[in-house]
């Protein structure tokens, strides 16, 4: 087997860069203490670790309030905190046709009634849509930035002002845009921005992060219900949680070393400027768009779009998991079925068998896409 | 919470809160520390605080009040 194509970016990014193995390294050999803990200095230097990846993730996203920034183990932690924290009984939620079951199983587990607004049409309608299914005890709009299968993306800036003028929190799942396309928390009006450490930003495993507004800032994160209760080395006398953010959600001690990553994938990731990023990725997506549309016997779901990182497919009469099976063989890593995503596969009428899915990366190449192609005619010559 | 020569204690919700307020007020040009305030004398247990000047901590305190940092019980001096 030569050297392998990974296609699987929307699942997690792989390779990592080096800058995050030494930011990694440096915190287990250094300074790995317990933040916010004892009071000594490789605790204090933890801390800083810390408190220094919340200044850059609230510079990437235009927050203001780094303190507003709670460490998860996920993205999917940092929606179900968020979701959780901000709905009550009775409350209505919006959500869309193309949320991940992070954002739908999360909804239904709230007990909360819900209406779903289509994605794939235009911003203008999809504004519309979201208009019309407001009601008066509408709580929350949730959505994704951009779909974990398909090119298809919502108009955050646009839903984000809806919510503003209407008064309604807004989340936003940022897992598939967080480090390719800019979000600035403050002109989309995004309440809850919730992301992942270890995909776009190019961190380890173990780390994601919630950053909520300046809503929330002080005593008012007390709008916020814990998901989790515990110790964190602040007022360990109260036999409830503090008032204040991040420390009222964030229980338990925290993934250091993966936080430590985040900080220097972040860094990285700005160095490179994820315009450019962002660029290299429509490049290669356009290219194997080109040769997958030319490709007989293969059906490309959301074929118009001409730019993207990630392209979904079903092959004739193998499945989807068949043919994943037979890229595998040939060192290709690519995700075949449903990708967490039910709402987002019967939109597109996938919804029965499945399809098969290639993210795109920072690393990847032109000539991976090419190779990828040659491959695929192998695997499907069967 | 306890003086040291000319030290003054601010105490803030959290170690992030210290951090972001010592930062502030560094960019003010007022030099602070960072500290673990003794549990002992603290209604609410463990929590931190910074240290800095007594003749610094009235223009300290103004600073973070305009930047909406929670701010404690202020000791020493």
């Amino acid at each position: 087997m030569s050297k392998l194509i990974y296609f699987d970016n929307a699942a997690t990014t792989f390779p990592k860069p080096e800058t995050v193995f030494r930011g990694v390294r440096k915190c287990m050999e250094e300074y790995c203490g317990n933040p916010g803990r004892s009071g000594h200095f490789l605790s204090f230097a933890a801390a800083k670790a810390v408190y220094d990846c919340r200044i850059e993730l609230a510079e990437c996203f235009n927050l203001s309030e780094p303190e507003n920034i709670v460490f998860t183990l996920n993205t999917t932690y940092a929606l179900n905190m968020a979701i959780k924290g901000l709905l009550s009984e009775n409350d209505h939620v919006i959500i869309s046709n193309i949320e991940h079951n992070s954002v739908y199983r999360t909804v239904i587990a709230t007990g909360c009634k819900y209406d779903i607004f289509n994605s794939y049409q235009t911003r203008d309608k999809i504004i519309t849509e979201i208009s019309q299914k407001i009601k008066p005890n509408t709580r929350v709009i949730i959505c994704n930035h951009a779909s974990n299968i398909c090119p298809l993306r919502n108009p955050i800036s646009s839903i984000g002002d809806l919510a503003k003028k209407k008064g309604i929190y807004f989340i936003v799942d940022a897992a598939q845009s967080a480090g390719i396309y800019p979000i600035d928390m403050k002109e989309a009006n995004i309440d809850a921005l919730c992301i992942p450490g270890h995909k776009g930003l190019y961190g380890i495993q173990g780390c994601g992060a919630v950053l909520f507004s300046s809503k929330f800032r002080g005593e008012k994160a007390k709008r916020i219900k814990c998901l989790t209760e515990g110790g964190n080395g602040v007022n360990s006398l109260e036999s409830f949680m503090p008032p204040t953010l991040p420390e009222r959600l964030e229980t338990g001690t925290l993934p250091t070393p993966a936080i430590a990553g985040l900080l220097a994938g972040i860094k990285t990731v700005n160095s490179i400027g994820i315009d450019n990023i962002r660029e290299h990725e429509n490049m290669i997506y356009a290219r194997l768009r080109e040769n997958l549309r030319n490709f007989k016997g293969l059906k490309l779901y959301c074929p118009e779009f001409t730019k993207g990182n990630i392209l979904l497919f079903n092959f004739n009469s193998m499945t989807s998991v068949q043919l994943a099976d037979e890229l595998d063989r040939e060192g290709v890593c690519v995700r075949a079925g449903f990708h967490c995503s039910p709402l987002a596969h019967s939109l597109l009428k996938t919804g029965k068998s499945g399809a098969l899915r290639i993210s795109l990366g920072g690393f990847n190449s032109m000539e991976e896409a090419d190779k990828f192609t040659d491959i695929l005619k192998k695997c499907t010559q069967l | 919470m306890g003086k040291r020569n000319n030290m003054c204690a601010l105490a803030l919700p959290s170690l992030t809160y210290a951090m972001r307020a010592s930062e502030l007020l560094k960019s003010n040009g007022i030099y602070s520390r960072v500290i673990t305030l003794d549990p002992s004398v603290t209604k609410k247990g463990c929590t931190n605080g910074i240290e800095t000047e007594c003749k610094q901590i009235a223009r300290a305190k103004a600073i973070l009040i305009d930047r909406s940092i929670p701010i404690g019980e202020i000791s020493g001096g």
